[in-house]
């Protein structure tokens, strides 16, 4: 067998391996396996690998040209003129990714050259930031700007647009199209919305987003769901995760209670995408509304986004809660509250978190509060501190941010003080002293048989020795699996994050070294995560 | 229901050879159809040659597809697998500390036996060995030598100009 395998296997590929310095390789890799590694690389910087060198030049353009996917997020959320996009001819794409801030560009590209674009099967559409999100001019005239472009893409199957200000005309899509993410969809296309429910649609926002609709739209959330109704959803998928964005959770609920099977809803996102831009005066008629979902008895994971109102009643099943902004008064379940194990709250006042927390808490596992508002007080956290404390005696999982505040050294004791905590995410203070640091430490290694994963927030400045500490005292935190770094991507102008990143790079790549073969991770990342716990 | 782990060995470039249970190199296509298509006899002991891959790559082969071995196959449909996570666990402790040389045969040696999974962590770890870096810097990160005249330099800059706005320096 060995003969004939020797051969066979001889036989299958050209390629030799071995041999070789990195910089050779890099440049001598196949073009097959470019292919794979440019899939995985923004489109600018694809570009700005083919001016490294002639030998990688070459083997980037070829790889591009057989190339299926691009990414054109990245770093480059500017508008770049759309001669540059001549590089997309380049390729036979599959998979097109685009930031939603040149998107404007990339559909007149997409629509002025529609033999190219015919392999596209999968086109996403990503707002990078959607807390400076730039709007785009087709804004006010969605169907104008995307119907040449949408009709040059016959074999598009996946759309997905995460954006709040693009309207995805339905009407407009492609019949191929049978799974399709949209956070915003305009509302003349509500038949076609049934159309494609009949298939899979994971994502919907039945309305448009902006002020001028407002009144016009009153009843149109009610006469999607007698839609939804006709397309019998449920009895088509009743195995499908539906998540429901949507605006008008007020109006649309009745009908949810009438049309669907709550068993058959796993998941469920109200999102009150047009509230931010909405007057006070409206949002207090929100918050005169009671929000009754205690029905929807199949829910599992609610997610209320900018959600506004007096009483909110929680299906009895969910197990994972995430509040995301909004203003409720109270909580109330029926016939009695659930038992959540995970809760994530996003809120600009403290109030609001010690409601759920007071209301919720005495189940929670995992717990991640995220206060965006900019109080100041340095009591905030002692307040909070305490609530977890008395409130969540469960609790093993804490992520804990604040926009633009920290911890002190005394906090992060007194919080490790409470119980053997698992995993933790704090702030930390980026201007911290050797006698503040050295309470952390104490803190973390008071926690030494239970501590499993630790990420240290707004580390910059002396709090980056931290990491050094943390290091010398692994031998003293044996459970220690993981140590992440996390700066505040929104607190530092780009150039200087990036500074700081060469900066202190090198003493992490040291920190690392001098620890060989130890189970401890650093990393500096420029994201923010805001996902759940 | 008999319980005895069926092995097969494998003979590197170098002449090494390793034993290793059927169910781990079953994770690599190429190894799988030929065993499949030539047979594999009970009494067969002879080794596999991998004539294209070294002793030490193939040592880190084994590596991965043994602490893989109960993962779920990987769909074929790539399209819809494809995705930039960061890799997590036991992938991001086997690349993170991988010097190039090791990290390059490492791909080609995935690509020529078949392991997608091993395939696609390894391009994705050169892919954000590339991200957010420009021209000098990747040059410094993989050794490479500007070959470019300072015309075509500035010729290729120029056009790859508009890559620096709105990005880091």
């Amino acid at each position: 067998m060995a003969g004939r395998l020797s051969a066979a296997l001889a036989a299958s590929t050209e390629v030799v391996i071995g041999g070789g310095s990195g910089g050779a390789l890099l440049e001598m890799l196949p073009i097959e396996l470019w292919t794979l590694i440019l899939d995985r690389l923004p489109f600018d910087a694809v570009a700005r690998l083919s001016c490294v060198s002639r030998a990688l030049r070459v083997r980037v353009i070829a790889a591009s040209q057989q190339c299926h996917r691009i990414n054109l997020v990245g770093r480059l959320i500017h508008r770049f003129p759309t001669t540059r996009l001549q590089f997309l001819l380049r390729f036979s794409l599959v998979r097109l990714e685009v930031a939603e801030s040149i998107l404007p560009d990339v559909l007149q590209f997409i629509a002025a050259h529609p033999d190219h674009f015919h392999t596209v099967q999968w086109l996403r559409i990503v707002a990078q930031d959607m807390d400076n999100l730039m709007p785009w001019p087709t804004r006010s005239r969605p169907l104008e700007a995307l119907a040449p472009a949408l009709a040059a893409l016959p074999a598009l199957e996946v759309l997905q647009a995460w954006t709040r200000s693009t309207r995805i005309p339905l009407s407009l899509v492609p019949a191929s199209v049978h799974h399709l993410h949209a956070l915003a969809v305009s509302a003349e296309s509500k038949e076609l919305i049934g159309k494609h429910l009949q298939h899979v649609i994971t994502w919907l926002v039945p309305n448009c987003a902006t002020d001028d609709h407002l009144q016009k739209q009153q009843d149109g959330p009610l006469e999607l769901f007698r839609c939804l109704d006709k397309a019998s959803l449920p009895a088509t998928r009743p195995d499908a995760p539906l998540i429901i964005v949507a605006q008008r959770y007020a109006q649309w609920q009745a009908t949810l209670q009438k049309s669907m099977h709550p068993q058959a809803l796993r998941a469920l996102t109200l999102t009150q995408t047009f509230v931010r831009e909405a007057n006070e005066q409206y949002k207090r008629v929100l918050r005169q509304r009671d929000l009754e979902l205690s029905h929807l008895c199949g829910v599992r994971y609610l997610q209320l986004d900018q959600v506004h109102a007096r009483t909110l009643y929680l299906p009895l099943g969910i197990e994972w809660l995430d509040v995301r902004g909004g203003d409720l008064s109270a909580i109330e379940g029926e016939p009695k509250l659930p038992r959540i194990s995970r809760l994530a709250i996003q809120a600009d006042r403290l109030s609001l978190v010690l409601l759920f927390l007071r209301k919720l808490g005495g189940h929670v596992m995992h717990l991640h509060v995220n206060l965006t508002g900019r109080s100041g007080e340095p009591s905030i956290f002692d307040q909070l501190l305490d609530a977890i404390h008395q409130h969540c005696p469960r609790a093993e999982t804490l992520l804990l941010r604040q926009r633009g505040q920290h911890l002190s050294g005394a906090q992060i004791e007194r919080l490790c003080r409470f119980r053997p905590w698992a995993s933790l995410c704090l702030p930390l203070a980026p201007k911290s002293s050797v006698a503040e640091r050295r309470q952390c430490m104490q803190a973390f290694q008071r926690l030494s048989s239970s501590l499993v994963h630790l990420t240290l927030v707004h580390l910059a400045g002396n709090s980056i020795d931290l990491l050094s500490d943390l290091a010398r005292a692994r031998h003293r935190m044996p459970g220690l699996h993981r140590v992440m770094a996390l700066r505040d991507s929104n607190e530092v102008p780009t150039n200087l994050r990036w500074q700081f990143y060469f900066q202190r790079w090198p003493s992490l790549v040291r920190l690392l070294r001098t620890h060989p073969g130890q189970a401890i991770e650093a990393y500096v990342t420029l994201d923010v995560t805001h996902g759940g716990v | 229901m008999t319980t005895s782990e069926k092995f097969v060995k494998l003979r590197s470039s170098d002449d090494k050879e390793f034993e290793v249970p059927v169910k781990i190199v079953g994770m690599s296509v190429t190894i799988k159809n030929m065993l499949e298509d030539l047979g594999l006899g009970d009494s067969d002991e002879s080794p596999i040659p991998l004539p294209n891959v070294s002793g030490s790559i193939l040592e880190k082969v084994i590596e991965y597809c043994t602490e893989h071995q109960h993962d779920d196959p990987q769909p074929d449909d790539d399209l819809a697998h494809v995705d930039n996570d960061e890799p997590e666990g036991f992938d991001a402790e086997f690349v993170r500390d991988m010097d190039q040389g090791t990290l390059f045969h490492l791909i080609l040696a995935a690509n020529f036996l078949d392991i997608k999974s091993l395939l696609d962590l390894t391009c994705k770890h050169v892919a954000s060995m590339i991200k957010n870096k420009g021209p000098q810097e990747i040059r410094d990160q993989f050794n490479i030598r500007n070959d470019f005249t300072p015309e075509e330099e500035e010729r290729v800059q120029k056009e790859n100009d508009w890559t620096n706005s709105g990005s880091n320096p």
